[in-house]
C-alpha cells in the first residue's frame, strides 16, 4: 500500500517536472529580431531593432503591412537599451535568429567597437552565426529601416548579398563575431568590417512604396572595407583595395578581373580558384613577408581582336593579369600602411614563422609594420576559354573594314 | 515557509516508506543511521527555503588547504596568459 | 556489504571513460587554453599520459588486495581506527566531487539552455535520477553505462566531424614553439581535474574480474584522455586560443559552430547530450562510492539505508558548493590541486608502500 502511494507520488512529481516547459516561450510570445543597429547617442547608445512580422511572411493571406518593423531606444549600456525596448515592443525580443548587427560610423570612429561587443559575446541568446557591418557615413538606424524587394526581410537581404558578393565578387567580406574578436585581441592583426550604405533616396526607404516600385528608390549597397586601428575605425579601403585585401587574406573564392588588350578593348576573366600563401621571414632583424597568390581563371569575355587560340597570347594575358594582381595587392598594402593598421595579420604570420623574433617585434608592431618588406608573387593560369574559342569580334571588325 | 512545509511533508512520507524497508534488515544501527541521516537531510532541505546557514564546501576546503593551495595558485597565475 | 555483483571489463572501461569526460569535456579546453594558448591540446595530452601512469599505480594497489574495496583496503593496511579516519577523509573527497559536478552541471544548464529555470529544480532532478540509479546498485549502473555509451561516442564523433570544415590549422601554429613553460604549467590544474579524481574507481574495482580490471582501466583512461585531447584540439583549431580561453563553456560554443550546408544548423544541444550522459555517471559513481563508504564506516547492513539522506545532503550542499561561478573556476585551479594530489596520488602511494612492506614482513 505504502509503496503504491510513493510510486504514485513519484509519477506525479516527475510528470510535473519532466515536461521541461519551465523556460519555454511560445512563438506567439516572441518578437524575433533579425537585425540590430547600434549608434552613438548623448545618453550612451541608441539601439534599433528590426523585428519580423511573422504573419506577413508565413501567413495565408498577406496584407499590405510591412514585413518588418523597427523600434529604437537609448540607454547608458546596450543591455539596458535592449531591455528598455520592452516598454515599446509588444513582446520580449528574441535574439537567437539575428542575422546582422550594424554599427553606426560615428560610434565606430569616436567610441570604438570594444564596449559594444562585450554584450554581444556574453549574452546567451546571441549565437555566433550573424555577421557584422558598419553603416558608412550614416547611422545604423537609417540603414535598418530600409525595406528591400525580393528578400522580404531586409536583414536577410543584407546577409545574403554579403555572402553572395563575397563568394562571387570578392571586394566584400563577411565578418563573424569570433573572427572580429580574435583580430581585435590579437597583437599581430587589426580588425576590418564591411561597410553598408543607402543609395538613392534614403527617406523613401522605410515606406512600403520602396518595394512596390520596379526600381526601388532606396537601395542598400555594400562595398568598401572599413579599417580599424585598435577598436576605432580609421578609414576605408575602396573597391580595388578591398579586393587586394581579400587576395592577401585568401578570401577570394570567385571574382572577375580584366586587362587591356594590345589594341583597344579588354579581356575579362573569371577567377574561379585562388589560393594565397603567406610566408614570414626575419632578414637581419627586419620582418619580411612573401605573398604567393596562385589563381586559376577562365576567359569570360573578349572585347577586342585577339587570337586566343595562340598559346603565346594566352601567356601574355596571364602575365598581364599577374601584374594586375600584384598592383592591386600592393595598392592595398600601401593604403594599410597609410592607416598604419596591420589588417592582413602579417604580425600573426610572423608569429607563426618566427616565434622568437616576434617577441621582440610585438611591443612596437605598428612601427615595425611600416618597415615590413613585402614581396608579391602572383601566378595566374588560364585553364579554359568558356564555351567558345576565338571570338567573333575579329570577324565583325574585318567586315567593318571591308564595308568601308 | 509554505515550500518548507511541503518539503517536510514529502520527506515524512519518504521516511515512512524507507523506514519500513530498513526495518526488514533487523539492524539497530541501520535504523539509527536512517533516523539521524533524515534529521540532517531535513535540516538541509528546509535550509533552502528558510535561508538557514549551510557551509560552502568549496570555501571550507579553501580554508583547510589554503596554506598549500595559495603558493600553487600564485605560481599558476604567473603562467596564465593575459 | 555483501553485494555479489560483477562488472565486466568493457563496462568498467566505459565507466572510466564517463568519469574522465564527466564535466571535464566542457570546461577543460578553457583551462588548457588559458595556460598554453595554442599549445593547450599538448597540456591535455601530457595530463593524459600522467593519467595512464596513474592507472598502473591504482592497478598495483588493487592487485595487492583483490576482492577488497578502497575502504576495506585502508582498514587492512592502517588498522581499524586510522583506516576509518582515512575512509572518512576519502568520503569527504568523493562527496566534494559529487556536489562540485552537480553544481557545475546546474550552472551550465542555467547559463546556456534553460535560462529562466531555477537551478534548484535542475539539480533536484539530477539528484533524483542519480538516487534511483544508486539504489539499483553498481551492476545496474554499469549496464546503463553500456547502453548509453554508443550515443555518447556518436555524439562526440558527430561534433568533431561536423566542425572539421570550420577548422583552421593556423590557429594552433606555431606548434610547440613558444609558451612552453606555460604549457607545462597548464598540465597541473588538469591533473586534479579530471584525472586524479579517478581514484574513485578503486572503490568499485573489486567487482571487476581481476584480469580484466587493469586492462579496462587502461583502455578507458586512454580513450577518455584522447577524446579530451581531441575535443580541446578542435576547440583551438576552430575557435582559436583566445576565444577558447575566454569562454566558460568553449565546447558548447564549438557546437554552435556546426553548420553543414545551411541545413544542419543549431544542433549545439548535441554537445549537451554527450555531457548529460557523462555527468550523470560521474555524479552517480561518486554518490554510490560515498554511500558504500558511509555504510562501511558505520558497519551498516545495507548501503541503501544511507542513500536517501545522502541525496538530501548532496542536493543542498551542491547548491551551496560555491557562491558564484568564478569561485568555481578559481577553486578548480587552486584548492582542488593539492586536495586531489593528496587523495589521488599521495595516499595511494603510501598505501602501495605500506602494502609492500607488510607483505615482506
Amino acid at each position: 500500500m505504502n509503496q503504491k502511494v510513493v510510486h504514485l507520488l513519484c509519477i506525479v512529481v516527475l510528470c510535473i517536472s519532466l515536461t521541461g516547459c519551465w523556460s519555454s516561450r511560445e512563438l506567439s510570445e516572441l518578437a524575433i529580431a533579425t537585425a540590430l543597429g547600434i549608434d552613438k547617442h548623448e545618453d550612451g547608445y541608441k539601439l534599433t531593432v528590426q523585428i519580423m512580422n511573422p504573419g506577413e511572411i508565413a501567413g495565408r493571406q498577406l496584407t499590405t503591412r510591412a514585413v518588418v518593423t523597427t523600434y529604437s531606444t537609448t540607454g547608458k549600456t546596450i543591455f539596458e537599451a535592449l531591455r528598455r525596448l520592452t516598454t515599446i515592443t509588444p513582446r520580449k525580443i528574441y535574439l537567437a535568429h539575428l542575422r546582422i548587427i550594424i554599427f553606426g560610423q560615428e560610434l565606430m570612429e569616436e567610441e570604438g567597437l570594444a564596449n559594444s561587443l562585450d554584450f554581444i559575446s556574453r549574452d546567451h541568446e546571441l549565437r555566433t552565426d550573424f555577421s557584422l557591418a558598419i553603416a558608412k557615413d550614416m547611422s545604423a538606424e537609417d540603414l535598418i529601416k530600409v525595406l528591400t524587394p525580393i528578400e522580404k526581410v531586409p536583414a536577410d537581404k543584407i546577409f545574403s548579398s554579403l555572402k553572395t558578393s563575397q563568394d562571387n565578387w570578392a571586394p566584400t567580406k563577411v565578418v563573424m563575431l569570433d573572427e572580429l574578436i580574435s583580430s581585435l585581441t590579437s597583437p599581430g592583426k587589426q580588425a576590418v568590417l564591411t561597410g553598408l550604405y543607402i543609395s538613392g533616396k534614403p527617406e523613401t526607404g522605410n515606406h512600403i512604396e520602396n518595394v512596390q516600385q520596379v526600381d526601388s528608390p532606396a537601395k542598400v549597397h555594400l562595398d568598401h572595407i572599413g579599417v580599424f586601428k585598435g577598436d576605432k575605425l580609421v578609414g576605408w579601403l575602396n573597391e580595388s583595395e578591398s579586393k587586394g585585401f581579400n587576395y592577401i587574406t585568401d578570401n577570394v573564392l570567385n571574382t572577375v578581373g580584366w586587362v587591356e588588350c594590345d589594341q583597344t578593348g579588354t579581356i575579362s576573366v573569371e577567377v574561379f580558384k585562388s589560393n594565397t600563401k603567406l610566408t614570414g621571414l626575419a632578414d637581419n632583424g627586419t620582418p619580411k613577408i612573401t605573398i604567393d597568390v596562385k589563381s586559376e581563371a577562365s576567359i569570360g569575355e573578349v572585347a577586342c581582336q585577339i587570337d586566343i587560340n595562340d598559346e603565346k597570347k594566352l601567356t601574355e594575358i596571364e602575365q598581364k593579369l599577374e601584374k594586375k594582381i600584384e598592383e592591386i595587392v600592393n595598392g592595398s598594402i600601401a593604403k594599410a600602411k597609410e592607416f598604419n593598421s596591420d589588417i592582413f595579420g602579417f604580425g600573426d604570420v610572423l608569429r607563426r614563422f618566427e616565434p622568437k623574433k616576434w617577441e621582440t617585434w610585438k611591443e612596437n608592431w605598428s612601427e615595425e609594420f611600416q618597415n615590413i618588406e613585402i614581396t608579391v608573387n602572383a601566378d595566374m593560369k588560364i585553364r579554359r576559354t568558356g564555351t567558345t574559342t576565338e571570338s567573333f569580334i575579329g570577324k565583325i571588325e574585318q567586315k567593318k573594314e571591308k564595308d568601308e | 515557509m509554505f515550500i518548507a512545509i511541503i518539503v517536510l511533508l514529502l520527506s515524512l512520507i519518504l521516511f515512512r516508506f524507507e523506514y519500513s524497508q530498513v526495518k526488514k534488515l533487523k539492524s539497530k544501527k541501520d535504523k539509527w543511521t536512517l533516523l539521524v541521516g533524515f534529521v540532517i537531510g531535513l535540516y538541509c532541505a528546509i535550509s533552502l527555503p528558510l535561508d538557514l546557514p549551510v557551509p560552502h564546501m568549496n570555501r571550507v576546503m579553501d580554508q583547510l588547504v589554503g596554506p598549500i593551495a595559495k603558493p600553487i595558485a600564485t605560481m599558476l597565475q604567473s603562467f596564465r596568459i593575459k | 556489504m555483501s553485494e555479489k555483483v560483477r562488472i565486466s571489463g568493457a563496462q568498467f572501461a566505459i565507466l572510466v571513460i564517463m568519469n574522465v569526460l564527466g564535466t571535464a569535456i566542457i570546461i577543460v579546453p578553457s583551462i588548457a587554453a588559458s595556460f598554453g594558448q595554442q599549445n593547450g591540446w599538448f597540456s591535455v595530452l601530457l595530463a593524459t599520459l600522467f593519467g595512464i601512469g596513474l592507472v598502473f599505480l591504482y592497478y598495483l594497489i588493487d592487485n595487492n588486495h583483490p576482492n577488497k574495496n578502497l575502504y576495506e583496503q585502508l582498514e587492512d593496511l592502517f588498522g581499524k581506527w586510522i583506516g576509518k579516519f582515512l575512509s572518512v577523509l576519502f568520503i569527504v573527497f568523493f562527496f566534494e566531487i559529487a556536489i562540485g559536478n552537480l553544481r557545475v552541471m546546474g550552472d551550465f544548464i542555467i547559463t546556456q539552455i534553460l535560462v529562466n529555470t531555477p537551478i534548484e529544480v535542475i539539480m533536484l532532478l539530477a539528484v533524483i535520477t542519480c538516487l534511483i540509479a544508486v539504489r539499483m546498485g553498481i551492476e545496474v549502473i554499469s549496464r546503463t553505462a553500456e547502453i548509453f555509451f554508443p550515443y555518447t561516442v556518436i555524439a562526440i564523433i558527430l561534433l568533431i566531424t561536423l566542425v572539421l570544415p570550420e577548422s583552421e590549422i593556423t590557429h594552433i601554429q606555431p606548434v610547440l614553439q613558444n609558451n612552453i613553460a606555460a604549457t607545462l604549467a597548464g598540465v597541473i590544474p588538469l591533473l586534479g581535474y579530471p584525472f586524479l579524481e579517478l581514484v574513485v574507481m578503486l572503490a568499485i574495482m573489486k567487482h571487476v574480474n581481476k584480469q580484466k580490471a587493469g586492462r579496462g582501466f587502461l583502455v578507458g583512461m586512454t580513450i577518455g584522455g584522447l577524446l579530451l585531447t581531441v575535443v580541446t584540439l578542435m576547440c583551438l583549431v576552430v575557435l582559436g586560443s583566445d576565444i577558447t580561453a575566454r569562454n566558460v563553456y568553449p565546447t558548447y560554443v564549438l557546437g554552435k559552430k556546426i553548420s553543414v550546408a545551411d541545413f544542419l544548423d543549431r544542433i549545439e544541444i548535441l554537445v549537451a547530450i554527450i555531457w548529460f550522459f557523462t555527468i550523470f555517471f560521474k555524479i552517480t559513481i561518486s554518490f554510490y562510492v560515498v554511500a558504500i563508504g558511509v555504510s562501511h564506516t558505520l558497519n551498516l547492513k545495507n548501503y541503501k539505508t544511507t542513500t536517501i539522506p545522502l541525496a538530501y545532503v548532496i542536493m543542498v550542499f551542491g547548491f551551496f558548493a560555491s557562491p558564484n561561478i568564478i569561485s568555481t573556476r578559481i577553486f578548480l585551479s587552486s584548492t582542488w590541486i593539492p586536495v586531489s594530489l593528496i587523495f589521488g596520488l599521495v595516499i595511494p602511494i603510501v598505501m602501495l608502500v605500506v602494502g609492500f612492506v607488510k607483505k615482506k614482513i
